[in-house]
């Protein structure tokens, strides 16, 4: 007979489920018919359901807890990154809508492993123990191992994918090492079981060692230098709908996750994983920023970009882990930074065509003149990812290094503030080459109606964030808080 | 449990009598082929031909050892034993009797929790010896060969393992002694049409697993020379051939004990010799016999599959059929049941 | 304890052969090797379950595939051109250090002989039974999800299988456009299985 676990609600991995569901229907049919346009129909349709189950989830405090045992939780820092993977891979998909990487062969297996990676990412921000942990970030990793190299014939593509998938295949042996250690030292695969066990005594050698395995494997994914070679490499080679999508879902995801491991697993009592945070966090400041500096293509910059805006989350999931900011920090500056890079993602998808030889900063020059529009847009986001106020990214580099302030970390905190000021220049100069530089040869831009979509929704939120950042605090803190830079 | 002596007397038994079914074996297959084929077939040695086995295995013997000048000679020697090791192996789960009924003894060498696990797991082992007796040999018909019979196995393992689910579900046990004291047909004809067909599908995936025809491909005679075995002569090759009847065998004995009631004999028997249907090895012996002739029928009746439509048939059909009738009979116990 | 010590003695053995033996096969054969034994291990200590699995999903399937990998790629053995000449002996020397660390702990604490019971209460619920109480109960969702992932790496193969397919439709809509007449794109192999 079959006896259903008790205490099992559905509700909670609703979002999951509907994308699960929608994958399948977007694989049958494209059995059926092989047309890009159809699974990114379905693609589409799934996230809006999806994201409806999500925001239910998240408004709703009766939705809020555990549920299959301990290994789904629902809070509001779940929920809200749930929101932001659905959003990231919204705009992904019209983004691709007409993109050459989506019907090249009309291989109708594109869209169902977008909404496939999108369910492992769900299942990470959501996971209570490191089995669900461990199994969303492969689900995540498969499938963005294969759309990285999705492009037919491309050196760059398929070296991309195979660096991604060799490294990703290391980090992910060396996290399952890690978690193995951590069983092996507390005897429990949940994370409040995890933290209770290192709470209650001094923890061995083999805790640690199990945590800085953890810390490891999950900061190559979210490319914390030293682990970060791979992100640039592959940001470029990538198509760069593709990258657009993992620069942002991979992020939120591994984000999420190392937030709960980090607040939930290693306890205030165990200062030694705190200090191994910080001092990666120190290096990917310094490396991503300065190596920021040294690109001349919009997508290795982006892809260095990518690494420096990983030094702030670390910052605010320090904070945040120690108990001492409010994880909301993150979940807000994932959401600004899903709008803004991967605004900044697409607008180089319509200037580069594709063209893997394309990335230089001279296929911006002029663009002002040509495109307005996207000129426009594409100053918004990289001023946005620089921190000008009063755009999204401001305040989410502003509450990360705030929370730091609040954490104690206050040479971390500075040394951020420095980091931004470097920033201003590498993303500036594209602004300017956009805008000031004439261009040798016109290239053409012909964004199609669903790409111009993508990159008006993700202006539209990245202004909206910056102008209103109080309602997406609230919504996933909870109801009459408010957003406060100033104490 | 038996003291470990008699266990391992019972194991060299089982491999002895094993080991003389593959040679009579080979004498009902030559016979019964020769007879679906209006020929007589072997009847000079001995009475009906009966000492024919014998004389090929003493021909085996004293022909010449080939080992080709190439080949990989460790593995090349160790493959023929892996086969044959396995093969015989994969029997001793096998329950032939209710407890004690060998001389106070148990009938099987090994009684174990699951039983139903180890037999697939030995099988599984066995495909080695073919794929690394094609490999050693450094022929290309050899490798092609091996390539495509361990291709082969492998595909059908999915349906043999699929279609084994019906019986664990119904059973609730991976023990072969326990399923054979369950019955699973008698739980209820509601589970009747998801049993046949996972019956069905077994026996299918058992013939290609044996490479028995339509399954043939490995040895092909016609295309691929002798397959895997192109390269070796004498011993080694009786070895492999050994360790392809004793996979017959073993695969009939398995059907019986899974599907068609193992050791027990039907129901009606009781009203003629009471304690009948409870005699051991007899009934077991029977349906092995059974199940053997239609194997050999089959090699009579039928064509090969061409390669591509045999992957196909395995994939696409089989699969889907073994995976149906998993999916009926868990439907049937959990909704209707 | 003898077969115990037997059993340890084939693994090492075994393990030894995978790292120093040259020829590829003969290395995938000696993992196989310790595989099986390492399966003989969990017989002896009572958990016959994970034997079983151990040798059908290890030994059966994992294995097999490795060697068909091999010899589809005709590896004979010979050591490609040293691109990385540090690794080898880095490697070496990673490897002593856990032996040495190994070595360290069990010099600290030393494992004796456990006794039987122990050994049956720690294997206690291994069995299939066990095994299947914990899949569908309080790991319900993981096993689940196991299942997303099979599917994912699935779809994420045949999608990259299909690459030909798609380099054949590029070629031909490339040709399409220029107008000229391109010489024939390959045929389209369509969605049949790659033939061995």
């Amino acid at each position: 007979m079959i006896v259903p676990p008790d205490g099992l609600v559905l509700g909670g991995i609703a979002p999951a489920l509907t994308l699960l569901v929608a994958a399948a229907t977007a694989l049958i049919l494209g059995t059926v018919r092989a047309d890009a346009r159809q699974g990114g129909a379905v693609a589409l349709l799934g996230l809006a359901a999806a994201a409806v189950f999500a925001v239910r989830n998240l408004v709703d405090p009766g939705a809020h807890g555990a549920t299959f045992g301990v290994q789904w939780v629902v809070d509001g820092a779940s929920a809200g990154l749930a929101v932001a993977i659905l959003v990231g891979t919204f705009l992904a998909v019209l983004l691709s809508w007409d993109a050459p990487v989506a019907r090249v062969g009309d291989r109708p297996e594109f869209h169902p492993l977008l909404l496939l990676a999108a369910t492992g990412g769900i299942a990470m921000v959501h996971a209570g123990d490191f089995v669900v942990l461990l199994l969303g970030l492969e689900i995540l990793s498969l499938s963005v191992y294969a759309l990285s190299a999705w492009r037919t014939g491309v050196r760059e593509g398929e070296e991309a994918g195979m660096k991604y998938f060799l490294l990703g295949a290391f980090a992910s042996a060396i996290l399952i090492y890690g978690v193995a250690l951590t069983y092996g030292a507390t005897g429990a695969f949940d994370f409040a079981s995890i933290g209770a066990a290192l709470a209650a005594g001094a923890p061995g050698p083999l805790a640690l060692l199990g945590g800085a395995f953890v810390l490891v494997g999950l900061g190559f994914k979210v490319s914390f230098a030293p682990f970060h070679q791979w992100a640039p490499d592959v940001y470029t080679g990538a198509p760069t709908p593709v990258t657009a999508f993992m620069s942002v879902v991979v992020k939120v995801a591994a984000f999420g996750a190392l937030l709960r491991v980090a607040s939930e697993a290693w306890p205030a009592t165990v200062p030694s994983l705190d200090l191994m945070l910080a001092i990666l966090v120190a290096l990917t400041l310094v490396v991503g920023n300065l190596g920021a500096l040294l690109q001349s293509g919009a997508k290795r910059m982006l892809g260095y970009s990518a690494v420096a805006h990983a030094g702030y989350l670390g910052l605010a999931v320090l904070a945040a882990g120690q108990g001492l900011a409010s994880p909301t920090t993150v979940v807000w500056y994932l959401l600004a930074y899903t709008f803004m890079n991967l605004g900044a993602f697409a607008v180089t998808h319509l200037v580069m065509h594709d063209d893997p030889q394309g990335d230089r900063i001279e296929a911006w020059q002029g663009l002002g003149a040509r495109k307005p529009g996207l000129a426009i847009a594409m100053t918004l986001f990289l001023f946005s990812l620089a921190g000008f106020p009063p755009l999204a990214g401001f305040f989410g580099k502003a509450l990360a290094v705030r929370a730091a302030f609040d954490a104690g970390w206050s040479s971390l905190a500075v040394l951020a503030l420095l980091a931004a000021v470097v920033a201003v220049v590498y993303y500036t100069r594209f602004v300017f080459a956009m805008w000031f530089a004439r261009a040798p040869r016109a290239i053409e831009v012909a964004p199609s109606d669903a790409a111009r979509w993508a990159v008006g929704l993700a202006a539209a939120g990245t202004v909206a964030m910056g102008l209103f950042p109080d309602v997406w605090y609230a919504l996933v803190e909870g109801a009459g808080a408010a957003l406060a830079l100033v104490p | 449990m038996d003291p470990y002596w008699v266990i391992f007397l019972k194991a060299l038994v089982m491999s002895v009598l094993l080991l003389g079914g593959f040679a009579y074996l080979t004498w009902l297959q030559r016979r019964l082929l020769a007879r679906f084929q209006h020929r007589i077939g072997p009847n000079r040695t001995g009475w009906e031909g009966l000492l024919q086995p014998i004389a090929d295995a003493i021909k085996m013997i004293f022909k010449q050892d080939v080992t080709p000048t190439h080949a990989d000679k460790v593995v090349f020697i160790l493959a023929p034993g892996i086969s044959v090791v396995f093969a015989l192996v994969a029997f001793g789960a096998i329950p032939a009797g209710p407890a004690n009924s060998l001389f106070g003894m148990d009938p099987w060498i090994v009684d174990l929790d699951i039983g139903l696990l180890y037999v697939l797991a030995t099988t599984s082992i066995g495909v080695y010896g073919i794929f690394l007796g094609g490999w050693a040999a450094n022929s290309k018909y050899s490798l092609l060969g091996s390539l495509r019979s361990s291709a082969q196995i492998i595909s059908y393992e999915l349906g043999l393992g699929l279609s084994v689910l019906s019986v664990i579900m119904i059973a609730g046990t991976l023990n072969l002694r326990e399923i054979v004291e369950i019955n699973v047909w008698s739980v209820s004809p509601l589970l009747w049409p998801g049993l046949l067909v996972a019956l069905f599908a077994f026996w299918i995936s058992a013939t290609a697993e044996v490479s028995n025809v339509p399954f043939d491909l490995p040895e092909a005679e016609q295309e691929l020379v002798a397959g895997y075995i192109t390269e070796y002569s004498s011993l080694k090759f009786a070895l492999f051939f050994m360790a392809e009847y004793v996979g017959m065998i073993t695969a009939s004995a398995f059907i019986s004990t899974l599907f068609l009631g193992g050791w027990k004999g039907p129901g009606f028997v009781d009203a003629l010799v009471p304690g009948m249907s409870e005699w051991p090895f007899v009934w077991l012996f029977l349906k092995i016999f059974v199940l053997l002739t239609i194997f050999i029928w089959l090699q009579a009746s039928l064509m090969r599959f061409r390669y591509d439509q045999l992957m196909r048939f395995g994939w696409v059909w089989l699969f889907e059929i073994a995976l149906g009738a998993a999916l009926l009979t868990g439907a049937v116990i959990a909704f209707v049941l | 304890m003898l077969a115990f010590a037997a059993i340890a003695t084939v693994m090492l053995i075994g393990a030894i052969g995978v790292v120093t033996l040259r020829q590829p096969v003969h290395a995938a054969l000696s993992l196989v090797g310790t595989l099986l034994a390492l399966a003989i291990a969990y017989v002896q200590l009572n958990a016959g379950f994970l034997a079983a699995i151990q040798v059908i999903v290890y030994a059966g399937a994992i294995m097999v595939l490795f060697l068909f990998v091999i010899m589809l790629l005709a590896l004979d053995g010979e050591a490609p051109a040293p691109s990385l000449t540090w690794l080898r002996p880095a490697a070496w020397g990673a490897g002593a250090l856990a032996l040495v660390a190994v070595l360290a702990v069990l010099a600290r604490d030393p494992i004796g002989p456990a006794s039987p019971a122990a050994l049956l209460e720690v294997f206690a619920g291994s069995g299939a039974e066990g095994v299947a109480d914990q899949l569908f109960g309080p790991m319900v969702l993981s096993f689940h999800l196991v299942g997303v992932l099979l599917l994912t790496g699935i779809v994420a193969a045949v999608g990259l299988v299909q690459r030909r397919a798609g380099q054949a439709a590029e070629a031909r809509a490339r040709a399409g456009r220029a107008g000229a007449d391109a010489p024939d794109a390959p045929p389209l192999p369509g969605r049949e299985p790659v033939e061995v």
